[in-house]
C-alpha cells in the first residue's frame, strides 16, 4: 500500500524517522511520560497527522485537559484527535484479540488517509492488559510481534507505553526485545536488543516449553 | 576466547539502558535474571538483593542462608581487602557457583550467582555482565539515595504539614479570639484607614464590615474631634509609636459612643508598617462619671445653699427686728407729720426703703428655700415697675429700658417676692448680655387669651386668661445648643465668677409653681426674648387696691412680749394709737406671771418667738394651759419651723413675720379680736 516512505519528525528525536515505526516506551516517571507524550502529539499536529490516544485511567475530557496543560492545543484541534479507552479498541468482547486489534490499526491508518491526513500516529497505554484474565502474555507478544508487519503496509507510527512500576520486569524485558525502537528517558533510540518477531516468538515458545517441562 | 554474540550483547545493552526503570531490588533482580538467561555458557543461580535470593529456576541453588551469610561477610570486615577474593573463591569451591558482587565504591547491594557451564564462553561475556551489575549497583545506590531523600522530603513535608496544621489551628484560635472577644480589636494603615475590625467593633458601630473597612476611623468621629485625628493621633503614633485615650464616635444610629483605646505602631520585618489597637466601649462609664460629677456639683451647691440658708435665717431674725423698728418708727413719725410737712417725703422714703430691705431679706430666704410661698393677688404692672426701679441704678447707662404695660392692673395670684425674683433674674441676664455693646431692654405685659386653637407655651397648660410678660434684649443671643439646656440647673454660659447657673432654673421653677409657662427665643447675634405666661387671678384689680385701705382700730387689753425693748415700745405705741390698752414686757417670765395672776384681764397676747429663757411657742402653750380660749399672735424675725398650720395646731390664732407693718398689725389684731368677739 505504501509507496515512497514518508519521513516524519516524532518530537522525541532530533532526526526524522520513517513513519510507521513501532516504538516501546517504558516509563516509571509519570511527569516525564506526559512531557514525552505532549512532544509526540504536538509534532503530530505539525505534521498534519491524525492522532490516536488510548488510555484507560482517565476520561476523554481529562485527556483533553491534560494535553491542553502540556501545551497541546487539543481543544482547538479536537477533530484531529481520537481519544478512547485502550480496552475499547483492544478488547471487543472483554478479552484481548490480537487479530481485532491489528485490524483496528490498519483501518485507523486507512481512515486517516481517506480523510486527507498526511499520516497517523498513536500512543497506546498498555495498562489495560493488567486486568486479570483480560489478556494472555503470549497473545500480547504475538500482537506486538505481528504489528511490525502490519505497520509496513499501514504505517501508523505507534508508541506502546508500559509502566515499569506495574508490569512484571520479565514481561517488560520480552516486550523490549520485540520493539525496534525504544524511548529511553524521553529520547528515541534504536533498540540494541531488538529481535525479529518471528525469531523471538520461536525462542520464547521453545523456552516457555522448556520452563514448563 | 570466543567472540560474544552481537544479539546477546545488544540484549545486555538493552538491560543497561532500561535498568533505571527498575525501582525495587526484587524487580531489578528478576529483570537481570530474565535478561541474562540467554547468555550462552552459564546457568544463573540467582541474585541476592534486599535479603532474598531471586530467580526461582536457579540451578545449582546456593541456598538462601548461605547467600545471606556471604552477603553479610562481604559487607563486613571479612569482605574488605585481600580476604575478599578468598571469600568469593571459597564460596565458589564449596557451592560450585560464581559470585559477582553488585556493588559500588560505597556499598554492596547484592550478589549475582551463576554456574558457568562453558567457562570459555562465559568469560567472553563476563566483563559485560560485571559492567551491567556495576550499573545496577549504581542504580540501586541512586534509588537508595533517592529513597532516603524521598523519606527525608516526606518527613519534612510531614513536619511542614504538621506545622501548617498547627499554624492553621493557632490562626483559627486567634481568629476565634478575634471574633469572640467583646473588646474592640482593629488594625489600620498609616493613614488611619481600617484594615480589619472584629465583630464587636462592627456591632458597636452598627455598620457592616464593608461599610467600615477601608475608611479612616475619623469618618466616625464627632466633627469637633476630627481635626485632632491627624494632628494628635497619627502624629503621636508615627513619632512615639503609641497613642491612647478616650474618644467619642458616632454610631450608625446617630448615638454617641465613647471608646477607650490604645493604638500601637507595628513594624513587621518583611511587611509594611501598620497600626494595631484594642479598645473598649466606655460610654456607660463616661456618662455615669459625668452624671456623678453633675450630682456632686448639685450636692455641693445644695450644701452651699443649706449653709447660706442657715446663715441667712439667723441674720434675717436680727435684721427683721431692726427693720421692724425702722419701719415702725417711720410710720409713727409719718403719723405725727402734717401732709404738707417738708420732712414727710423723707420719712416716706425711710418707710419705702425699709419695706424694700424687708423684701431683700425675703429674697435671700427664698433663694435658699427657707421661706414659704405666700401667694396673694398682686399687680404685675406694679411688680415690673418696682423691679425696674431697683435695677436701673445697676444697669449700664448704655442700655435703654423700654416698658409697655397695660393701663389696667394685671392681677395674678402670686408670691410677689418670687415674681420679683423672676423679673430681677430675667432683666439682669438681659443687661449682662448687652453689657459691652449696650442696647435696649424691653419689658412688656399684655393680656393673652389661650384656647385650644391658640396653643399655650406649655402643652400641659389649660385654656384661660393669662398675662404675657416678655423680657427682650438686643444682646449677643444664645446658641441653639445652649437654648436646649438653658433651664437646666447649674447650666450657665457665663464665666465661673459671673453666674451660678441657678437663675433661670429658679425662674423656671417659680413660673411653673404659679401654673404658668416660660419660653425663650433667641439666635446668636440677634438678642433674646423670654416670654412668660401667668394665669390671671380671679380677684379683680379693685380687690387688690382695697387691700391697702384704712387702718382698722379696736379696743381691748393686749399683753405684748418681745425681748427687744424697742420693738415692745414701737408696737405698744402703735396699738395704743389704734385704741388698745397694752401691757408690754421684754422678759417672758414676768409676763407669764402677770397673765397667771389675771388670765381674764387680757383679750389678746402678742409674743415674739425667739426670746431668752422661754420661746414664744412654749409661752403660748403655758398661757393656753391657763386659759385655753386665749387668742395669741406669734411674731418672729425668722423661724423655719413655724407656719400658719403649725401655729394653728399649737392653738395660736395667727402667725406674723417681722417686720410687721402698721396696716398688717392693725388688720391682724382686729381680725383675731373680732373672731374672738364672734
Amino acid at each position: 500500500m505504501a509507496g515512497k516512505t514518508r519521513k516524519v519528525s516524532l518530537g522525541v528525536a532530533d532526526e526524522p524517522f520513517d513513519e510507521g515505526r513501532h516504538i516501546i516506551y517504558v516509563y516509571s516517571d509519570d511527569a516525564e511520560r506526559k512531557k514525552t507524550m505532549a512532544r509526540f502529539f504536538r509534532q503530530g499536529l505539525v505534521e498534519n497527522d491524525r492522532l490516536l490516544y488510548m488510555v484507560d485511567d482517565i476520561s476523554s475530557a481529562e485527556m483533553v485537559k491534560e494535553l491542553q496543560e502540556l501545551g497541546v492545543d487539543a481543544d482547538a484541534r479536537i477533530n484531529d484527535f481520537d481519544l478512547c479507552p485502550g480496552h475499547y479498541a483492544c478488547c471487543p468482547d472483554a478479552y484481548f484479540s490480537a487479530e481485532f486489534m491489528l485490524g483496528v490499526v490498519a483501518r485507523y491508518y486507512q481512515s486517516a488517509m481517506e480523510q486527507g491526513y498526511a499520516g497517523a500516529r498513536g500512543i497506546g497505554e498498555m495498562s489495560w492488559a493488567l486486568v486479570e484474565n483480560r489478556a494472555q502474555l503470549e497473545d500480547l507478544l504475538v500482537y506486538e510481534a505481528r504489528l511490525n508487519r502490519v505497520l509496513q503496509n499501514h504505517p501508523l507510527t505507534t508508541v506502546c507505553q508500559y509502566d515499569a512500576k506495574r508490569f512484571d520486569p520479565a514481561v517488560i524485558m520480552d516486550m523490549l526485545t520485540i520493539h525496534p525502537l525504544m524511548i529511553v528517558r524521553g529520547q528515541l533510540v534504536k533498540n540494541p536488543g531488538f529481535m525479529e518477531p518471528e525469531r523471538f516468538l520461536e525462542k520464547y515458545r521453545s523456552q516457555d516449553n522448556k520452563g514448563h517441562a | 576466547m570466543l567472540s560474544p554474540d552481537p544479539e546477546i550483547l545488544g540484549r545486555i545493552i538493552l538491560i543497561q539502558s532500561t535498568l533505571h526503570l527498575m525501582g525495587q531490588g526484587s524487580e531489578m533482580a528478576r529483570f537481570l535474571c530474565r535478561g541474562f538467561c540467554r547468555v550462552p555458557g552459564m546457568e544463573i543461580s540467582g541474585i541476592f538483593i534486599d535479603g532474598c535470593l531471586h530467580w526461582e529456576n536457579g540451578s545449582p541453588d546456593p541456598g538462601p542462608e548461605h547467600c545471606r551469610r556471604l552477603f553479610e561477610q562481604l559487607t563486613g570486615a571479612a569482605g574488605q581487602g585481600p580476604g575478599r577474593k578468598a571469600l568469593l573463591n571459597g564460596f565458589k569451591r564449596t557451592h560450585g557457583v560464581q559470585c559477582l558482587p553488585i556493588e559500588t565504591a560505597l556499598a554492596v547491594y547484592g550478589i549475582f550467582f551463576c554456574a558457568p557451564a562453558d567457562e570459555e564462553m562465559f568469560f567472553s561475556y563476563a566483563p559485560y555482565i560485571e559492567n551491567t551489575l556495576n550499573l545496577a549497583a549504581l542504580v540501586l545506590e541512586n534509588h537508595s539515595q533517592q529513597q532516603m531523600l524521598w523519606q527525608h522530603k516526606s518527613e519534612l513535608e510531614k513536619k511542614v504539614k504538621e506545622r501548617t496544621r498547627e499554624l492553621a489551628r493557632s490562626e483559627q484560635r486567634f481568629r476565634d479570639l478575634f471574633n469572640s472577644i467583646s473588646d474592640l480589636v482593629y488594625t489600620q494603615d498609616l493613614e488611619g484607614r481600617l484594615i480589619s475590625a472584629n465583630p464587636a467593633l462592627h456591632r458597636l458601630f452598627g455598620y457592616r464590615p464593608e461599610e467600615l473597612l477601608g475608611r479612616p476611623i475619623s469618618d466616625f468621629m464627632l466633627p469637633e474631634h476630627r481635626d485632632r485625628f491627624e494632628s494628635e493621633y497619627l502624629k503621636a503614633l508615627l513619632e512615639k509609636g503609641s497613642y491612647e485615650g478616650i474618644t467619642p464616635y458616632l454610631a450608625k444610629d446617630g448615638s454617641t459612643i465613647y471608646i477607650e483605646y490604645r493604638s500601637e505602631l507595628v513594624r513587621p520585618e518583611n511587611d509594611a508598617p501598620f497600626i494595631s489597637g484594642i479598645g473598649r466601649d466606655v460610654t456607660g462609664r463616661v456618662l455615669a462619671r459625668r452624671e456623678k460629677r453633675r450630682l456632686e456639683g448639685q450636692i455641693r451647691q445644695a450644701q452651699k445653699m443649706e449653709s447660706i440658708g442657715t446663715l441667712s435665717g439667723g441674720v434675717a431674725h436680727d435684721f427683721n427686728n431692726v427693720l421692724s423698728i425702722i419701719i415702725g418708727n417711720a410710720e409713727l413719725a409719718a403719723g405725727e407729720l402734717a401732709e404738707n410737712h417738708r420732712a414727710r417725703p423723707y420719712v416716706n422714703e425711710i418707710q419705702t426703703a425699709g419695706v424694700r430691705a424687708k423684701d431683700v431679706v425675703r429674697q435671700l430666704l427664698t433663694f435658699s428655700r427657707k421661706t414659704r410661698e405666700e401667694k396673694q393677688a398682686v399687680d404685675l404692672c406694679m411688680l415690673v415697675g418696682e423691679a425696674l426701679k431697683l435695677l436701673r441704678p445697676v444697669i449700664a447707662a448704655n442700655i435703654e429700658i423700654r416698658t409697655c404695660l397695660p393701663k389696667q392692673p394685671a392681677v395674678v395670684s402670686a408670691d410677689p417676692t418670687q415674681i420679683h425674683q423672676v423679673l430681677i433674674n430675667l432683666c439682669g441676664n438681659a443687661a449682662d448680655a448687652m453689657a459691652e455693646s449696650g442696647g435696649v431692654l424691653a419689658v412688656s405685659l399684655a393680656v393673652a387669651q389661650i384656647n385650644d386653637e391658640n396653643t399655650a407655651l406649655d402643652p400641659d397648660m389649660g385654656a384661660g386668661r393669662f398675662f404675657r410678660l416678655a423680657v427682650k434684649d438686643t444682646g449677643h443671643g444664645i446658641a441653639a445648643k445652649s437654648l436646649e439646656r438653658i433651664f437646666d440647673p447649674y447650666f450657665t454660659t457665663k464665666d465661673v465668677d459671673k453666674g451660678t447657673g441657678l437663675g433661670l432654673s429658679v425662674v423656671h421653677g417659680i413660673v411653673k409653681s404659679h401654673g404658668g409657662s416660660i419660653r425663650v427665643r433667641s439666635q446668636p447675634g440677634q438678642g433674646c426674648e423670654f416670654e412668660i405666661l401667668l394665669p390671671a387671678a380671679e380677684k379683680n384689680a379693685e380687690a387688690v387696691l382695697a387691700q391697702t385701705g384704712n387702718v382698722p382700730r379696736g379696743q381691748g387689753h393686749i399683753l405684748l412680749i418681745d425681748d427687744e425693748p424697742m420693738i415692745v415700745s414701737l408696737n405698744q405705741q402703735r396699738l395704743e394709737r389704734l385704741g388698745y390698752r397694752v401691757s408690754g414686757h421684754t422678759n417672758p417670765r414676768p409676763a407669764l406671771e402677770m397673765f397667771s395672776s389675771d388670765p381674764y384681764g387680757f383679750d389678746l397676747v402678742i409674743t415674739d418667738m425667739t426670746m431668752p429663757g422661754i420661746t414664744g411657742d412654749r409661752l403660748a402653750e403655758k398661757i393656753l394651759e391657763i386659759r385655753p380660749e386665749m387668742k395669741i399672735i406669734l411674731c418672729t424675725g425668722y423661724n423655719s419651723q413655724i407656719s400658719d398650720q403649725t401655729a394653728a395646731s399649737l392653738g395660736i390664732a395667727r402667725y406674723l413675720e417681722k417686720p410687721v407693718q402698721m396696716q398688717q398689725l392693725a388688720e391682724t389684731v382686729c381680725d383675731v379680736l373680732s373672731v374672738s368677739d364672734n
